[in-house]
């Protein structure tokens, strides 16, 4: 794509295309095409209402402002959000309600278990944790929803960047590997645990890295790309 | 635009016509085959989805988040739910003859009972009673007669008393005698939907018999004062044995519980199960295998063996008890030579005498011989803390070592610490006794007297507390 | 183009539920259990993300972005 001047090609941020200069609609800080800039009106050809086996994404048709009365309430949906799963169905994102119950089951259970003997306190702290994060997750899905941004079905509070490392997927896939390694037998937890302060050390290097990157301005970061 | 996907509603309308189909044809044997195939279900979805992308990609008519939407997903978590969970109720027999655990597949139909009986006369003194495929919980009694009687009940869940009245005559109960084997057979495999039939026994024999239960799926075994050697097999049993006179065999895929009491013969006990309980046992006994519940062994004469994936337990006879709790092994009164290795256990050994071996890789020991004189003892722990706690008049040539970690000696002279950095080392001598070495890589080791707050054992000498100064001393000053 | 990364984005769901399924298959026949084998789809994600990272980046500078990402 060709650079007109300084504004840079854009893309939408729902369906990707790419757009022209021209062809941008600026809404709520991000680009998006004609198609699907969030207006007060559903966009066209959207689905009349929102049934779960239409493969239509699953955001409900955009809301009417926040204070309107059809609006989703992120207080109601912090409320609500403490009861697992309960959060994520009235924002309307199903398998995630279903996901966040079997997670609160599961930490129970663990929390139960008597295989991790020592770590029971471990487990235990992450229930009352693992039950604000679903409120507080419902809260700003539902504050998202109310000022008409579209919602992906698996939208989370952690926010992902795409300049930088790749932590999140980084994340997963350290993650992953270790436990596979530890249900396989061929390197225990316990012997990853004795290095616990490498991931401190990982930690501000991260940090480090993030401020000197942004210290330096911003639009020449993504022209480095 | 944005496109619908298809397989979605799909799938669902497939597992709904299979299921419809399981209604109206009850031969068709749905569950089954969806227990076992039901990823392929979702390897099928994912497929068919991935071409339907690649389709609309080609169009041109890719929407943003094409992909898999929450109810989707949903429908996903649930078939995996549901998938395993028939799958583990299916291969594992979760199905129990009185307690089913899960939902019945039946939504219609209910049980019917049969009467079941079969006498087999002048057996002798010592027949060889064989039981095939048990379903359903089984009794035998030795008594003084000669001759085999079965006596029960039959289970069986049908639409109708007619089509019950078809399973039992299909599924009829047969004792017969074949050579020198009295075989009973409940024949419950035949039955349509075996796996909702079950049939409680209860049998007779002479008390000289020698019993052999083969191929059970489910059901428990209640033995008692039979003289002749015991072999269960079973897929998922509990068993208690009473009483018996000869060798005990047993094996099992799954057990909530092996109890056997005063057996003249040996014990060997293989397998799967949760709890174990030998007690009286004149033989040898052997425990292997994956046990996940509580574990107690009193008084066995001859010498004992433990194995398990994470530890091992050899002792020649144990007149207490030994225990194996979760990640915690307890043995009082323990003839040796005893040798116990483990991944990871805390031992507690009291009153044991002959030679010692323990090997720990992570777990705590504490040992309190407490007869004298003392055998040659050798413990070991990687990571962990060691307890000795030696007994008035002990001998013993004591070396105590930490790699890193602290020593304690609250027993005093002749034992001296010596410490290096972070590691230290404890030796003495007292009356040239037998050699006693504890290592500790991580962790601390104490060495103490043995007080009254221990276990209840030869009285130790009380010991005296330092008198405060007086107040006569105090003004000497 | 980016519309590989929305290929692949797309691709992400279908290809996870092909991957659950042959890990249950391989339960069912007895190899490994599920219950060991999980960690496969998180680095299975993990690694799709980073390709949907890297296509995006392929040609042009990446959108600006507010939030999204994965549970």
């Amino acid at each position: 794509m060709e650079q007109t001047g300084n504004i840079q090609p854009a893309y939408c941020r729902i369906c990707g295309k790419a757009l022209a200069p021209e062809e941008q609609q600026h809404a709520l800080g991000t680009v998006y095409c004609s198609e699907h800039v969030p207006a007060s009106a559903p966009p066209p050809n959207a689905p009349p209402f929102n049934s779960p086996w239409t493969a239509a994404p699953s955001a409900p048709p955009p809301m009417p402002g926040p204070n309107a009365p059809g609006a989703p309430s992120p207080g109601l949906a912090f409320i609500l959000g403490l009861i697992p799963g309960v959060g994520a169905i009235y924002n309307a994102q199903y398998a995630k309600g279903l996901i966040h119950v079997v997670i609160f089951g599961s930490l129970i259970s663990i929390a139960n278990a008597d295989s991790i003997g020592d770590m029971q306190p471990l487990f235990g702290m992450l229930c009352p944790a693992w039950i604000f994060y679903m409120a507080f997750e419902a809260y700003h899905t539902a504050r998202k929803r109310a000022e008409g941004l579209p919602v992906e079905e698996f939208s989370s509070v952690i926010p992902v960047r795409s300049d930088g490392p790749p932590v999140g997927p980084a994340v997963m896939i350290g993650l992953g590997i270790i436990f596979l390694l530890n249900n396989l037998g061929l390197l225990r937890f316990s012997q990853i645990f004795r290095f616990w302060p490498v991931a401190l050390i990982g930690l501000g290097i991260y940090l480090l890295l993030e401020r000197t990157r942004s210290s330096s301005s911003a639009p020449e970061a993504t022209r480095e790309q | 635009m944005r496109r619908s996907s298809v397989v979605g509603p799909l799938i669902l309308i497939v597992i709904g016509a299979v299921f419809l189909m399981r209604n109206f044809i009850p031969d068709f044997r749905v569950l089954d085959i969806l227990s076992d195939y039901w990823p392929w279900l979702l390897i099928g979805w994912g497929t068919l989805r991935v071409v339907e992308i690649l389709n609309w990609h080609r169009n041109g008519q890719l929407a943003s988040r094409g992909g898999m939407n929450g109810g989707e997903w949903a429908l996903v978590i649930f078939i995996c739910l549901f998938g395993s969970g028939m799958y583990a109720a299916r291969n594992a027999n979760l199905f129990r003859a009185n307690g089913i655990n899960l939902p019945s597949w039946d939504i219609l139909g209910e049980r019917f009972d049969f009467a079941v009986s079969g006498t087999q006369t002048a057996v002798g003194k010592a027949p060889r009673i064989v039981i095939e495929n048990a379903r359903g919980d089984t009794r035998i009694m030795g008594v003084d007669t000669e001759e085999v009687r079965v006596t029960g009940t039959k289970t069986i869940r049908a639409m109708t008393r007619d089509d019950a009245n078809k399973e039992d005559k299909s599924t009829a109960f047969e004792i017969v005698k074949a050579g020198d084997q009295i075989i009973i057979r409940t024949n419950l495999e035949r039955a349509s939907n075996s796996r909702q039939a079950h049939a409680d026994l209860e049998i007779t024999v002479p008390k000289g018999a020698t019993i052999e239960a083969r191929n059970g799926k489910y059901g428990d075994y209640d033995i008692e004062n039979i003289d002749g050697a015991i072999e269960v097999n079973s897929d998922n049993a509990g068993v208690r044995l009473n009483n018996i006179g000869a060798d005990v065999r047993i094996d099992l895929r799954r057990s909530d519980m092996v109890r056997v009491v005063n057996a003249k013969g040996n014990v060997d006990i293989k397998g799967r199960g949760q709890n174990v309980e030998l007690e009286n046992i004149a033989g040898v006994a052997t425990v292997s295998g994956q046990y996940s519940g509580e574990m107690k062994f009193r008084n066995l004469a001859k010498p004992f063996r433990f194995e398990s994936q994470n530890s091992s337990l050899r002792v020649e006879r144990i007149e207490g008890e030994v225990e194996l709790v979760h990640g915690r092994l307890t043995g009082r009164r323990l003839i040796g030579p005893i040798q116990i290795t483990s991944k990871s256990k805390d031992i507690e050994l009291s009153d044991f005498t002959s030679t010692l071996e323990i090997d720990v890789e992570r777990g705590d020991i504490q040992l309190r011989p407490t007869r004298l004189p003392l055998s040659k003892i050798y413990a070991r722990t990687r990571s962990g803390k060691a307890e000795l706690i030696l007994p008035t008049g002990a001998k013993l040539d004591l070396k105590a070592e930490v790699k890193k970690g602290q020593i304690e000696n609250d027993f005093g002279d002749p034992f001296r610490v010596r410490e290096d950095g972070r590691a230290a080392t404890l030796s003495g001598t007292i009356g040239g006794g037998p050699e006693v070495k504890i290592e500790v890589d991580r962790g601390d080791i104490e060495i103490r007297k043995w007080t009254n707050e221990d276990a209840p054992m030869p009285p130790p000498p009380p010991a005296s507390p330092v008198a405060p100064k007086t107040p006569l001393e105090v003004t000497k000053q | 183009m980016n519309s590989n990364s929305l290929l692949l984005r797309a691709l992400r769901g279908p290809l996870t539920l092909i991957l659950i399924g042959i890990l249950f298959v391989i339960d069912h026949n007895g190899a490994i259990s599920f219950t060991k084998t999980w960690p496969i789809i998180i680095i299975f994600l993990g690694v799709v993300r980073l390709g949907e990272r890297a296509l995006l980046t392929e040609h042009a500078p990446p959108p600006p972005n507010i939030q999204g990402g994965s549970l």
